[in-house]
């Protein structure tokens, strides 16, 4: 459709991912032990809230995770494709991709932020504020014009985000009375008074905030730029939004990665106890005393070292900057399951003893099947929420290396490269703050709602809880 | 009701009137008691007794106001000493706690702090309540320790719980309940996680203490037998309400209610071996004449299992727990034989060791003359569809992830009994219905069925691949004597029909008496008196089983002559 299509490693391990996930929840559906607390986060608020934001946020991850070579338009014969590599959501934000100014500007500038030499038509070289190339290029006179442009753009967008809101509970309601085969009318009472079992009022009042800030903000970012620019004058909102994706593949595939460790050496240590229990013990006791940045930083290193002497290996450099990305989740998972581990181990040592195993090996039941069948389902619960509650603290980790330069490769976007430029502009007078406040406010939004998501989890699935 | 001997009497220490009390979880409204009222008089023991669900134990908490977060009484009035005390802000009605009412609970092992010293637990009352020095209190810990007969007060009070085995704790908890001198004592099953020994002398040293300090108790069990040895007044309570009130002698020799005849009936007894407990005016069916030679006999002999201790870096043995030390037995095929003994005595470890899922120290196990001590694993696997077991913990025992159904079908599937998939589909749903369940049971899972349905289930998989002896883990122990006896008829009757022999290993001596034909009394890791039931319980030899005769508290349920004749 746009170009030749590419697979980074990182895009096929999300869309595994998404896939097992889906599967899980296919599956689910099917079991009533597994469906129930699923229910209980649907029913509660600040599941559904909470569930919702993330969904923006996976959501732009994936559309950011569909990569190709574009097209080139004036190509004579045949179809030849840019050396470079796009993705779907690259192509929707285009205008604001290519919208660089030549540096510094502040959000809904229409001048750049620092003086320039300027000659004027007449001749005589002055040094002033110029206008920028982008962003307000469509007004005459900024000064009067600019805020009551501003809020014209909103107005409109405000209309579209209510048209659209007020299409989509047309279709929940319908769909609602559809399946409960009630009156259109009771099922508008239900909800609105929020009687309804899943919260579907507090659902739609979700679902209104965030397409107002879509909207609202897709609206003005056609005509400036919203978060302004940075250094080299490229959009601070673009680069915030490209940087979703690599803190949803950190917090998301470190775990990925490292849960084959964790579930298959805690339940060995567990099970079988012995010599097999003592190696693995003193392997993840010798691997959790070596400080873990210190390891991170051995690994990046080598990595750089192999990547500075193979440089032919990579297309391009977007490719590199992915392995580098892929490499970091790896060495952060390596260094992280053994925490889970630790908790795999006990919960396996408990298990066994448990009568049902116990009847089990009664009825001469191999260990493969009494592992597969009776003890690893009943600790899925500590699998989910460990996988939940560590996605928070990923991305800030990510953050925190980003800023040691030992994090993603500096040419991918990433919130930790941002703070870590920002290093710089916070020393400037007059002060360069929309970057540092940019990235704080995106990674901000997801570690909290990521948060509140996984105390929802939590408390619908461990049994300790869900027992009162 | 006897309502007329006491309205004559003094005014009452406790009252409780038309009180309700209700459980709100959600959207969802459950009345736990519903209008239920009794009085107690000073110095006066007041038996609820009801079985696991009935509200007895939330109708006591709510007299100290300690009930759960869910729970809201919904009406009705409590007084103590003419003092309303749902009225009564909180502050008062901490002195009342303690001082006024005191409580001691079931579970003695959670009751008590690991981390402080038993002496400052109790004296940590008297400095709240009595504005004690430390050293006045400590002197009075000491005298309560002595009077619940604690053999060495001064070590004992500087001991943490942890040292103490269950009887001594729950010894401590009564001390702290008693340190106050509480008119009032509230007894929630205070011996029902103890030992019939150590039941006895509990039951004796409450006694002892009532009469020392005249203070009145509400008594909460779900065990007749000990009602019938404290109480002087009953109270049955069933689904929320009371069902029948009444004094001790008359409940005793002619109860009204049919539920409480229920409760009669259902007890195991001596007397009626050989009959159903639950179908009135039944017989087992006399078991088919299958020919049995001594060959078919289950015979152990010398079995020991010991655990080692391991100790330091590597791990060395420096010495090991005798859990089993020498039993013999044998298991005559279509016979019970009850293994009796208290917690900790290793019965449970024989029956795992006979299974090999505990693998014996030493010792021969023989079944239809295999040496099932050291055959090898395929021989084993092959023997694993003839020994069976069943658990104490119908919760535990099963896989919550799975399908009844599937849990059922899992070991012909492992044994290979059945090997045609629709054949064992059918196979599990005939197995349903033999242990009284319904078909559709099997496209349901475990938490969906209580206790006794899930013990049903239970026996179900054991039967799946044909054994010919069961190993019951104490089977019914965790279930209420209604229910038990439901499992002991269901056992009774497999046995009749497929004549399969069971090893029944528990500690409630009624069961034995009623469901054995054979008894081996175990004690530390050694069984010190084996023969048959009548013989052994009627004469017993060995001063152990003496002991252990002498602790278990006597009911003779009462004849139901005329009320049988009008049904």
């Amino acid at each position: 459709m746009f170009g030749k299509p590419v697979f980074l490693i990182t895009d096929v391990l999300i869309f595994a991912l998404v896939f097992i996930i889906i599967a899980f929840f296919v599956y689910a559906m099917g079991k009533p032990h597994l469906r129930q607390p699923w229910r209980q986060v649907v029913r509660s608020k600040a599941g559904v809230i909470s569930m919702m934001v993330l969904l923006l946020y996976i959501g732009i991850a994936i559309l950011d995770s569909i990569h190709f070579h574009p097209k080139l338009e004036n190509s004579k014969e045949g179809t030849q494709y840019s050396g470079e590599i796009h993705s779907v959501f690259d192509r929707m934000v285009l205008e604001i991709k290519n919208s660089t100014e030549k540096t510094y500007s502040a959000p809904f500038a229409a001048y750049l932020f620092a003086k320039e030499t300027v000659q004027l038509e007449d001749g005589i070289k002055q040094r002033e504020y110029p206008r920028l190339v982008w962003g307000g290029k469509h007004l005459n006179d900024p000064a009067t014009e600019k805020n009551a442009d501003i809020f014209n753009l909103a107005v409109i967008g405000a209309i579209k985000a209510v048209v659209v809101w007020f299409a989509l509970t047309l279709l929940l309601i319908l769909i609602l009375s559809f399946r409960s085969k009630s009156t259109f009318s009771n099922v508008v009472k239900s909800v609105f008074r929020g009687e309804s079992e899943i919260p579907w009022r507090t659902a739609s009042i979700t679902l209104a905030i965030l397409l107002l800030i879509i909207f609202i903000g897709s609206e003005w970012a056609t005509k400036y730029h919203v978060l302004g620019t940075d250094k080299v004058g490229e959009d601070v909102l673009y680069q915030a939004l490209k940087s979703i994706r690599t803190g949803v593949v950190i917090g998301t595939l470190t775990t990925l990665l490292m849960l084959p460790f964790a579930i298959v050496l805690g339940i060995m240590a567990g099970y079988f106890r012995g010599w097999i229990d003592d190696v693995i013990q003193y392997l993840y006791t010798t691997l959790n005393s070596i400080p873990g940045v210190l390891l991170i930083a051995a690994a990046v290193l080598m990595l750089n070292v192999y990547m500075g002497k193979h440089a032919e290996e990579f297309a391009s450099l977007t490719q590199r900057a992915d392995l580098r990305l892929l490499f970091l989740c790896l060495i952060l998972g390596l260094t992280s399951w053994t925490g889970l581990c630790r908790l795999l181990r006990a919960e396996t040592l408990k298990l066994r003893e448990v009568d049902f195993v116990q009847a089990a090996s009664a009825f001469g039941v191999g260990p493969t099947q009494t592992i597969f069948r009776h003890i690893l389902p009943n600790m899925m619960h500590i699998v989910l929420i460990t996988l939940v509650l560590d996605f928070s603290g990923l991305v800030l980790a990510e953050a925190v290396l980003s800023y040691i330069n030992i994090g993603v490769d500096p040419t991918m976007n990433s919130w930790g490269n941002m703070i870590n430029s920002a290093r710089l502009e916070m020393a400037r007078e007059p002060v360069v703050w929309w970057s540092l406040a940019a990235s704080l406010f995106f990674m901000f939004t997801l570690v909290l709602f990521a948060n509140l998501f996984a105390d929802v989890v939590r408390d619908a699935l461990d049994p300790r809880i869900a027992k009162q | 009701m006897s309502n007329n001997d006491i309205s004559d009497r003094k005014q009452p220490l406790l009252r409780v009137e038309n009180l309700s009390i209700v459980f709100e979880t959600g959207q969802r409204k459950v009345t736990a008691v519903d209008n239920i009222s009794f009085e107690i008089q000073e110095g006066e023991t007041f038996a609820l007794v009801g079985e696991s669900g009935s509200g007895k134990s939330i109708s006591a908490l709510s007299v100290i106001r300690l009930l759960p977060e869910a729970a809201r009484i919904s009406s009705g009035s409590i007084y103590f000493c003419n003092q309303d005390l749902l009225t009564l802000p909180e502050r008062e009605m901490r002195d009342v706690r303690g001082s006024g009412i005191s409580m001691i609970f079931q579970e003695p092992m959670t009751s008590l702090n690991p981390v402080v010293k038993v002496g400052r637990q109790i004296s940590e009352v008297l400095i709240r309540h009595k504005n004690m020095s430390k050293s006045q209190a400590r002197q009075r810990a000491l005298d309560l320790l002595d009077a619940v007969n604690i053999k060495n007060p001064s070590h004992t009070i500087d001991t943490f719980a942890h040292e103490l085995s269950g009887g001594m704790k729950q010894r401590v908890m009564i001390a702290i309940a008693l340190a106050c001198e509480p008119k009032l004592l509230i007894a929630d099953e205070p011996t029902t996680a103890l030992d019939v020994t150590i039941q006895a002398r509990v039951l004796d040293l409450i006694n002892e203490l009532q009469e020392k300090f005249k203070m009145a108790i509400l008594f909460i069990t779900h065990d007749l037998a000990v009602v019938k040895q404290v109480a002087d007044h009953v109270a049955v309570m069933k689904q929320g309400k009371i069902v029948e009130q009444s004094s001790n002698e008359i409940f005793f020799s002619s109860p009204q209610h049919e539920y409480s005849w229920d409760l009669f009936a259902a007890l195991p007894a001596m007397e009626k071996r050989g009959r159903p407990l639950l179908a009135r005016n039944g017989s087992l069916v006399s078991q088919k004449s299958v020919s049995h030679n001594q060959q078919d006999s289950l015979k152990v002999d010398d079995l020991k299992v010991h655990f080692p201790i391991k100790k330091g870096i590597f791990k060395r043995t420096v010495g090991h727990v005798k859990a089993v030390d020498g039993v013999s037995l044998e298991i005559p095929p279509g016979k019970t034989v009850a293994l009796v003994g208290e917690s900790g005595s290793g019965k449970t470890t024989v029956g795992k060791g006979i299974l090999r899922l505990v693998q014996p120290t030493s010792g021969e196990v023989h079944y239809l003359g295999l040496p099932i001590h050291k055959i090898d694993k395929q021989q084993l696997l092959e023997q694993r569809t003839n020994l069976q077991i069943v658990f104490q913990d119908p919760y535990s025992s099963m896989n919550p992830r799975m399908l009844v159904g599937d849990i059922i079908e899992e070991g012909m599937k492992a044994l290979n009994v059945v090997s045609d998939s629709s054949e064992r589909k059918e196979k599990v749903l005939e197995l349903l219905e033999q242990v009284g369940l319904s078909r559709d049971a099997h496209l349901r899972y475990p938490h969906e069925f209580s206790g006794g349905q899930r013990q049903r289930i239970c026996i179900a998989r054991a039967l799946a691949v044909n054994p010919k002896i069961i190993i019951c883990d104490e089977p019914t122990s965790a279930l209420d004597v209604s229910v038990q006896a439901q499992i002991l008829d269901l056992l009774n009757d497999l046995q009749a029909r497929f004549g399969i022999s069971y090893l029944f290993i528990t500690h409630n001596m009624s069961v034995v008496a009623y469901f054995a034909d054979r008894v081996a009394v175990m004690y530390q890791g050694k069984i010190v008196e084996q023969g048959e039931v009548e013989q052994v319980l009627k004469d017993p030899q060995h001063e152990y089983t003496k002991r252990l005769l002498a602790a278990v508290p006597k009911l003779v349920p009462p004849e139901r002559v005329e009320v049988r004749a009008e049904l």
